[in-house]
């Protein structure tokens, strides 16, 4: 079996898009975010090659008549969409349309579109279920920036969105039977899970999984809440420096701020398919980068010599053959180079080496006292940025809640005699135990709470690290070898339906067999310990290019698990996320220090 | 492929709409206080755009039929090659080579009737069409068959160089393996000593009649190569030629835009250089206005004082 890829799978629908409209000259119509959708996947210009030439947002009135052009309409099937495309065919722009909806649309809506199509211009109207951005092939996201409300609540039309998008993942994945499984303490998660199940079952009809299938694939739903700490941490591979830093959007990358860039380097799309060096070092710390980036300068430089060489007719040949090749390159390499000198140059004047290493330790080591002592050191530097200071304060709230000498009051308190926070940095602090404290989570995310995991540390503590940048590992990395091991709990991540379903199709550990064998009958595998083939994992709330590493990691191991989220966030709009929450409006020393 | 399709409901639909349409349809329109012909002035716009649309996906048709033969061809030539490399060393097939020489020819030609029609789309791409959509729609087509263009004449160039680079090493291998030959035809099965003034005779006849030879083929070989040498830069120059035009288009783009902005700038000069007078000239205004007010009041408070 191929690996899961979702890049491969948005492609095919598109590919199948073009090639069903025919040989004429074509128009693509899209929407925001299936424009978004279509752009992750395809370069400008391999869909121009394809002859596709003109590229329409379909909210955006367009005046003249282009008959002689076939239309391939690529929309959400929403409302609004449902109307523009009722409007535009009362009035035809183009001479004949093919319409894809990337989900479910109502009979109504195509009898609303059937009326409008006086001309008789629409030959196809198909379901092409690509409603979700795919940005690695092991990684997607529905480019939600914030998906909670007040008090953590699902926002109806959100939750519409999260579940159409994660119907369309499994079905463009051609999964016809997934068990469901969420996160318990976590009420999103779970109706999420409920109205997934709900939907596949009244629309598709789609099985719940035979566990003893052999392609047994489970979708698990989690809440970013669990692990709030990832989000926090500066992080050193290259996609996820680059997001950290940067941003990256789309696959977008503005880089105006950074000093003395040329104009055509303003905004530069980094991606995996079309360039190799990043695809080669995606996941390559920073060190590594130095190194390779060396080598493909040297390289470069090598190619630059020979072509300047030109004195044989040999040689004049060579040349023309390799110039595009050659002008890529260096494109390539301009780019690359001036990425590299913009985070070397950040880490330079934030000090991030000396702030990362404290962070890990903080989330990694046990050492109290020490560990105070160096963020007060912190916080009088003043080349540290205000936000890693905020960073620093909320990973010591998270890590030491519920310690006995409890020192973020403290901290804050210094914190705001040498600096100016703004509100949101403070309301955040304030917000972020509300969202990601221990009353909330109920994974061992610091490894303290029962003695294996204590052991655990203490040895891992003992062997030391290779790496003290990247020692800490997310949460959902052990979730995910402990479910392919068989060995997640079902009274913490439950599959959906497990109450009332009597049949064999459900998972259950060794200690709760015998409260069910007196129950109703059961038919199980003697071997509990079922392994699932393919993990489809989606985060309420957001990933973080970290958090992709490791997956990635584990799929070279052979493992299949496809990770997603409503966002891939980074610092600053992780602090949008929790902000969106709520933050608490209890009293508490925090005012009294603002107010003084 | 996990898809559905809605087709047959659209099209049951639709059907049931066009009915409804013509049952209820209302009649007001073939009514005779009706003129005849409508006074519409967009028509003759209308149609004047077709015929421009329809020119360039013409040409955009021809250029990709001559694409496809031009693939065709080189499909051919490499099979062609790929047979004259596989044949027996000692066997000279002239026919194939003379085969391979003339459909080399044919995709040159081909090569450059499609240049030529290539630049003279994106020539006409240039000139501005009817609305900005059109001008995007060709400017894009344009810059899609240049692309593919340049790749056919790249994958061109490939296939003769590595022909050419594989009868070289070919070459090159006989030759080592004629030369070990060539000494053992030498050397005489009998053992050196007795036969040795004969051998030496016929070497030295050998080479006294071998000049001439030698010149005649030295000669032709040299012909062959400078015939050969001078088609290769012949397609190198046609090749420079694209690559140039390619960075003119963007160099022509670069030029406008400015000569746009120095328009645009010009303007806003003018219409600040008036802005500022108009500001100067209503604080004149106001002053004067200011100092006739005051004057007023002081011949006010003077009469009243009297």
């Amino acid at each position: 079996m191929t690996n899961l890829n979702v890049i491969e799978a948005t492609r095919f629908y598109i590919n199948r898009m073009i090639e069903d409209a025919g040989q004429s000259v074509k128009g693509l119509v899209m929407d925001k975010e299936t424009a978004s959708i279509v752009s992750m996947v395809y370069a400008q210009s391999e869909i121009l090659q394809k002859e596709v030439f003109l590229f329409e947002r379909i909210d955006v009135a367009g005046q003249k008549s282009l008959k002689h052009l076939t239309a391939i309409c690529f929309l959400r099937p929403t409302e609004d969409n449902i109307q523009a495309l009722v409007r535009e065919l009362q009035e035809p722009k183009y001479g004949s349309y093919f319409i894809y909806f990337t989900n479910f649309v109502e009979l109504n809506d195509i009898k609303s579109i059937a009326e409008a199509d006086e001309y008789e211009c629409v030959r196809v109207i198909q379901e092409f279920y690509a409603d979700y951005v795919a940005i690695n092939p092991h990684l997607y996201s529905l480019n939600i920036p914030i998906t909670y409300e007040n008090n953590f609540l699902w926002n109806d039309q959100l939750l519409r969105r999260t579940a159409q998008g994660l119907v369309s993942l499994l079905l463009s994945l051609r999964k016809k039977s997934a068990t469901i499984r969420y996160q318990q303490s976590s009420n999103m998660a779970k109706i999420l899970a409920e109205r997934l199940s709900n939907t596949l079952r009244r629309q598709l009809d789609f099985a719940s999984s035979n566990v003893n299938a052999p392609d047994h694939t489970v979708v698990l739903i989690v809440d970013r809440r669990e692990d709030a700490i990832t989000p926090l941490l500066n992080q050193w591979t290259y996609q996820a420096m680059v997001h950290e830093l940067i941003g990256i959007k789309n696959n977008r990358v503005n880089l105006s701020q950074v000093p003395g860039i040329t104009k055509e380097l303003e905004e530069v799309v980094m991606n995996a398919e079309y360039d190799e060096f990043y695809a080669d070092n995606l996941y390559s710390n920073f060190g590594e980068i130095a190194t390779n980036i060396k080598r493909l300068m040297e390289h470069f430089q090598e190619k630059h010599k020979s072509q300047s060489k030109i004195e044989s007719i040999t040689d004049m040949k060579s040349f023309v053959e390799s110039y595009p090749q050659f002008k890529k390159l260096s494109g390539t390499v301009s780019k690359h180079v001036t990425i590299v000198g913009e985070l070397s140059r950040l880490v330079g004047i934030y000090n991030l080496l000396d702030l990362s290493e404290t962070e890990q330790n903080l989330v990694c080591q046990s050492n109290h006292s020490e560990i105070v002592q160096k963020i007060k050191q912190l916080i009088q530097n003043d080349k540290i940025r205000d936000e890693d200071i905020v960073r620093l304060i909320c990973l010591y709230a998270l890590r030491y809640e519920h310690h006995g000498n409890n020192e973020t009051n403290a901290l804050l308190r210094e914190t705001l005699k040498c600096r100016q926070l703004s509100e949101k940095y403070i309301q955040f602090i304030q917000a972020i135990l509300n969202y990601g404290g221990r009353k909330f989570r109920q994974a061992d995310l610091f490894n303290t709470q029962n003695s294996m995991a204590i052991t655990r540390q203490f040895i891992r503590g003992l062997k030391g690290v290779d790496n003290v940048y990247a020692q800490h590992i997310p949460l959902i990395r052990d979730l995910l070898e402990q479910l392919l091991r068989g060995k997640l709990k079902d009274n913490l991540y439950p599959s959906v339906g497990s109450k009332d379903r009597i049949q064999s199709n459900n998972y259950y550990t060794t200690s709760q067999q015998t409260q069910f064998q007196q129950g109703q009958p059961i038919k199980y595998r003697s071997s509990l310990f079922i392994i699932p083939s393919e993990i489809i994992v989606y985060v309420v709330g957001g990933i973080t290019y970290e958090e992709s590493y490791h997956i990635h990691m584990m799929n070279k191991q052979g493992a299949r698990i496809v990770l997603g989220g409503s966002y891939i966030h980074n610092f600053a709009s992780f602090v949008d996320e929790v902000l969106a929450g709520g933050v608490p409006s209890t009293s508490n020393e925090f005012f009294a220090v603002k107010r003084r | 492929m996990s898809s559905r399709n809605l087709t047959s409901n659209f099209l049951e639909f639709r059907n049931r709409a066009s009915q409804n349409r013509t049952n209820h349809a209302d009649n007001s329109k073939w009514d005779d206080r009706n003129p005849l012909l409508n006074d519409d002035e967009d028509d003759d716009v209308v149609h004047f755009e077709r015929n421009d649309a329809f020119l360039w996906m013409e040409f955009h048709r021809k250029i990709q039929s001559q694409f496809g033969e031009i693939r065709n061809q080189i499909k051919k030539l490499q099979q062609l090659q790929a047979k004259c490399l596989t044949r027996q060393v000692f066997d000279e097939d002239a026919h194939s080579d003379s085969e391979i020489r003339l459909i080399t020819k044919d995709i040159t030609s081909m090569l450059d009737n499609c240049q030529m029609s290539v630049q003279k789309f994106s020539s006409f791409a240039k000139k501005s069409q009817a609305n900005s959509y059109e001008q995007q729609l060709v400017s894009n087509a344009a810059q899609a068959t240049f692309n593919t263009f340049q790749d056919l004449a790249l994958k061109f160039n490939q296939c003769q160089s590595n022909y050419v680079r594989k009868l070289q090493s070919q070459k090159d291998k006989l030759d080592q393996v004629t030369s070990h030959i060539a000494i053992d035809m030498y050397a005489s099965p009998f053992g050196d000593n007795e036969f040795d003034q004969i051998s030496l005779l016929s070497e030295v006849q050998q080479q006294s009649a071998s000049p001439v030879d030698e010149y005649t083929t030295w000669r032709e070989k040299e012909l062959r190569d400078t015939y050969e040498s001078i088609q290769e830069v012949n397609t190198i120059f046609m090749n420079i030629s694209t690559m140039i035009s390619n960075q003119k288009a963007s160099i022509d783009q670069i030029e406008c835009v400015i000569c746009d902005s120095i328009n645009s700038v010009e303007q806003g000069n003018k219409e600040l250089v008036k802005a500022v007078q108009r500001q100067q000239r209503s604080l004149k205004i106001k002053l004067i206005l200011f100092g006739i007010g005051i004057f007023i009041l002081l011949f006010v408070l003077f009469i009243s004082y009297i």
